[in-house]
């Protein structure tokens, strides 16, 4: 059987098969770079997605060979020997899975490498995705191969992808959220780089490879109605799996990886401390993330350590997610989101995140009033703007006239005075209080 | 049926072909028209159709044995040339009548030149790898302009996605143009790499 | 391979085959022992419908047939019989990408012959059609007489007990058909060889055996020499005593029936 699949791999077109899909992949991978690079969990959201236009071609690719024997009329010789016919395709199906596979795995291994060479974290998280991927490319390849053995029309191919394409595009715009929308291949990214895809969002995914597997081999080797049946049913169990195992929801496609989300401190003190997937990024953060520390300092009961968030929860895209009314509180450490740079880590407001509201954006609550938050941060930091960030919205453009009133109207106390009022707010914004400007300003102190 | 015309669009299978482009062309319009709302059909889906309906086409470039039509006394290039134009005109004229089944694909100048630009694209592809190869990189291509129907924008990007640009778009009708008069050439030229003797008479 | 005893490789009574709707053989009875058997006829005699039947390629529509002494009429059970083929098309029909040796050990891979005998056997049979210097060439660059010798190789890789050749010698030119002819022979000596050809010069010089067919039925089968006598006797068409004597046969069967 050896000396087939290596005369296979040589002579059919396996390998342009496998080199057309990595080109494809690549291409998309390397346009998508500011999304993966450094980020392991990112890259298997990158790879997930891009199934989405390369299943359709692997299905056309393997339908090109399957047309291979009819095509070159080499069938009348190949119907006169006398091996079974699973048997007969089995070279050329190994060959073609072992090339699409290498490729993909290949195309990988090349991110996996350039992502930890720069430092990101590669967790064990990752992989289960990329070999469900890596079964989905088989899958497709093989059951192309056995459509193309069965319909040797040179419009097969290009009909098959498109049908694909169309397939998982009307299925990704339906109305409401049916299960008919996990048909599309393309998912929703995670909102944080330590998310990974949950166990049922896989195996729905596992469960349609496997049908494509099954399928695609009985359909091949396929002499008999029976095994014609049987083929469909593998392939209808297949598609039945990818719709009904994951949620209907792209929000519930995740979860946090604690691996990923674990805390890794840089040496010294004050310790700075970020979460696994953001390690590359500490040494250049923690000069910053010192010295808001020390602005921090000039407050009584002030934090000692710096770490970043870690939200309990997975990430549903609202900006308010974790802030209620219960403060989470641990009053050693001040908590920080970091927004880093995606080629060099760097977060130039880090410093301004973690003096916001002398130290509490991140302790659970509503960040309300945030005038009075960016003027009490900038009055630690000796500034006179503090820049925040919502994603790409910079508050001070919207506070930033109320806030320099306000710092104004603070910095005319005697110091003594200024630092009481900014213990004071920091206490009260531990404790979720709604106004603060009154605290800065001077007004009768809120009871609350 | 005798005279030169019909016997070669029976060589080339034209029949077949155009009618697997018009029933393509039919089946989007016709799901758009009874599921959509709205009768515009949306920006990504008409690029995909462009393509969709170009698609069965690609065949119909190359002869079956292209030795036996080189031998002719026949002048190839313009006949090249005036079926890769009689292609996008055909792509154009089904998404225009389109309209009849309740799907409007857009302006008519955007129509003529989506077709025009991705029939180029076709031709340019099957000049330089045979018809065999040739749909696939404008396949991928539209697909991507339909998973990211975005107009206007930077130049650049108008030029990568020259297909969901609106009709007065200037970036976009140069790209089209330019595939068209590219594709038209080198389809005259040529039709695909030189094939082993051995090889010729295998059925497309 | 267990050696059966039976009386002839290829016999058939009462044998009738379809090609597509129209009957090409009808009511053939044939018996072929080791040797080469020449297969001669005029164009839709039913030649190579008749080797299809043979190499098991299309089921017969009635009538026996019996390979080595196994009923061939049936799709099962005929695993062994394959085995013990070579075959040939009128359409060769092969991989462009594959090389020479590719293909013919593919070939006798399929054949089942022992994975540790093919690589030699690969050898054997691409050095016995005197393609040896093209072995490791693509099979599209070949031209079409050496495409023609890699199928011969192919057909004989696995020393095939029945050998079934239709039109082997289309694109030889005559130095390769003297040098295949005595390929034949040495064929012959050991096994059942069939061809198929509508060269008469071929069939005289090689075969020990001529099978005439004509409209599906059975003219005329005896030796070469009996052809050519007819033809010196001054009857029939032709330039040379053996095309004489072919077209006497068949117009004599035609004028029968």
């Amino acid at each position: 059987m050896i000396r087939p699949i290596r005369a296979e791999l040589r002579g059919s077109s396996a390998r342009t098969i496998a080199v057309l899909l990595f080109v494809v992949a690549g291409l998309f991978t390397a346009g998508m770079v500011r999304t993966w690079w450094h980020q392991w969990l990112m890259f298997g959201y990158v790879e997930a997605s891009l199934m989405f236009l390369v299943v359709p071609l692997a299905l056309a690719g393997g339908t090109t060979l399957g047309r291979r024997e009819k095509r070159t009329r080499a069938a009348e010789l190949m119907a006169s020997t006398g091996r079974p016919l699973w048997q007969r395709v089995t070279p050329v199906m190994s060959a073609l899975g072992v090339a699409v596979a290498a490729a993909h795995l290949l195309l990988v291994g090349v991110c996996a490498a350039l992502i930890g060479a720069t430092g990101g974290w590669l967790g064990a998280a990752g992989f289960p995705s990329v070999l469900v991927d890596t079964a989905l490319l088989v899958g497709a390849v093989w059951a192309g191969f056995a459509l193309g053995r069965r319909w040797s029309s040179a419009l097969l191919p290009p009909a098959l992808a498109a049908a694909a394409l169309a397939a998982q595009y009307a299925a990704s715009a339906a109305h409401q959220p049916t299960p008919l929308v996990n048909l599309s291949l393309m998912v929703q990214f995670q909102q944080f780089p330590w998310e990974g895809p949950t166990a049922a969002a896989e195996l729905g995914r596992l469960a349609l490879a496997a049908g494509l597997i099954v399928g695609g081999a009985l359909l091949a080797s396929a002499a008999s109605w029976r095994r014609h049946g049987a083929a469909a049913a593998a392939l209808a169990a297949g598609v039945a799996g990818l719709l009904l195992i994951p949620p209907p929801t792209d929000s519930r496609r995740y979860q946090i990886e604690p691996s990923a989300q674990a805390l890794t401190c840089a040496a010294g003190i004050p310790q700075v401390c970020v979460t696994a997937v953001h390690a590359y990024a500490l040494p250049g953060i923690v000069p910053q993330a010192r010295r808001a520390l020390a602005a921090l300092a000039k407050l009584p009961n002030a934090p000692t350590r710096a770490a970043e968030f870690q939200p309990p929860a997975v990430g549903d895209g609202s900006s308010d997610q974790f802030q209620g009314n219960a403060p989470r509180t641990d009053p050693s450490t001040v908590r920080f989101l970091l927004q880093p740079d995606w080629r060099t880590g760097a977060d130039p407001h880090l410093a301004d995140d973690i003096a916001f509201g002398a130290g509490t954006r991140w302790n659970g609550c509503a960040q309300d009033d945030e005038a009075a938050r960016a003027a009490a941060g900038a009055w630690l930091l000796g500034t006179d703007e503090l820049h925040v960030f919502d994603g790409t919205f910079d508050y001070w453009a919207s506070v930033g006239h109320q806030a320099t009133a306000i710092l104004r109207t603070l910095r005319k106390q005697p110091e003594q005075e200024q630092l009481r009022r900014v213990t004071a707010l920091r206490d009260a914004a531990n404790r979720c209080a709604k106004e603060l400007t009154p605290i800065l300003t001077g007004q009768p102190r809120e009871a609350s | 049926m005798t005279g030169w015309l019909p016997l070669y669009l029976r060589s080339r299978r034209v029949p077949p072909a155009a009618s697997a482009s018009a029933a393509a062309v039919a089946a989007v319009a016709a799901g758009w028209a009874g599921l959509a709302g709205r009768a515009e059909v949306h920006l990504g889906l008409a690029a995909l159709t462009v393509a969709l309906a170009a698609a069965p086409l690609v065949p119909t470039l190359a002869a079956d044995d292209a030795d036996l039509e080189r031998t002719a006394a026949l002048r190839w290039p313009p006949r090249r040339a005036l079926h890769l134009v009689a292609c996008a005109a055909f792509v154009a004229g089904l998404l225009i009548a389109a309209r009849l089944l309740g799907a409007d694909f857009g302006p008519a100048g955007q129509i003529v030149r989506n077709a025009a630009g991705m029939v180029g694209l076709l031709g340019l592809g099957v000049a330089a790898v045979g018809t065999g190869y040739a749909w696939q990189l404008p396949f991928v291509w539209a697909a991507v302009q339909c998973l990211w129907p975005v107009p206007d924008g930077p130049a650049w990007r108008q030029a990568l996605l020259w297909l969901v640009q609106p009709a007065d778009s200037r970036t976009a009708a140069i790209i089209a143009g330019a595939l068209l008069l590219a594709g038209t050439a080198a389809y005259a030229s040529r039709v695909g790499p030189r094939v082993a003797p051995a090889e010729a008479t295998m059925g497309q | 391979m267990t050696p059966t005893i039976h009386a002839r490789d290829v016999e058939t009574s009462g044998l009738r085959v379809k090609a597509g709707r129209h009957l090409a053989v009808d009511g053939l009875d044939l018996s072929l022992g080791a040797g080469v058997h020449g297969l001669l006829g005029p164009n839709g005699a039913g030649k190579t419908t008749l080797i299809r039947a043979l190499a098991t390629v299309v089921r017969p529509a009635g009538g026996t047939l019996r390979l080595f002494g196994h009923d061939a009429t049936r799709g099962r059970d005929l695993r062994g019989v394959r085995g013990r083929l070579g075959y040939l098309p009128q359409h060769f029909g092969y991989y462009p990408r594959f090389t020479v040796r590719d293909y013919v050990e593919y070939v006798a891979w399929l054949r089942e012959m022992p994975a540790t005998a093919i690589p030699a056997a690969t050898q054997r049979a691409i050095e016995r059609v005197h393609l040896a210097d093209r072995a490791d060439a693509k099979l599209k660059s070949l031209s079409g007489g050496m495409l023609r010798r890699a199928g011969i190789a192919q057909a004989i890789v696995n020393e095939p007990p029945l050998l079934l050749l239709d039109e082997p010698t289309v694109g030889l030119d005559p130095e390769q058909r003297v040098e295949f002819r005595a390929l034949l022979r040495e064929l012959g000596g050991g096994s059942c060889v069939l061809v198929s050809t509508h060269l008469v010069e071929d069939v005289v010089a090689a075969c020990s055996d001529i099978v005439l067919l004509d409209r599906g039925g059975l003219v005329f089968q005896g030796g070469p020499a009996d052809l050519t006598r007819l033809g010196e006797s001054g009857v029939g068409v032709g330039d040379s005593p053996a095309e004489r004597g072919y077209s006497h046969l068949l117009r004599q069967h035609r004028g029968r029936s």
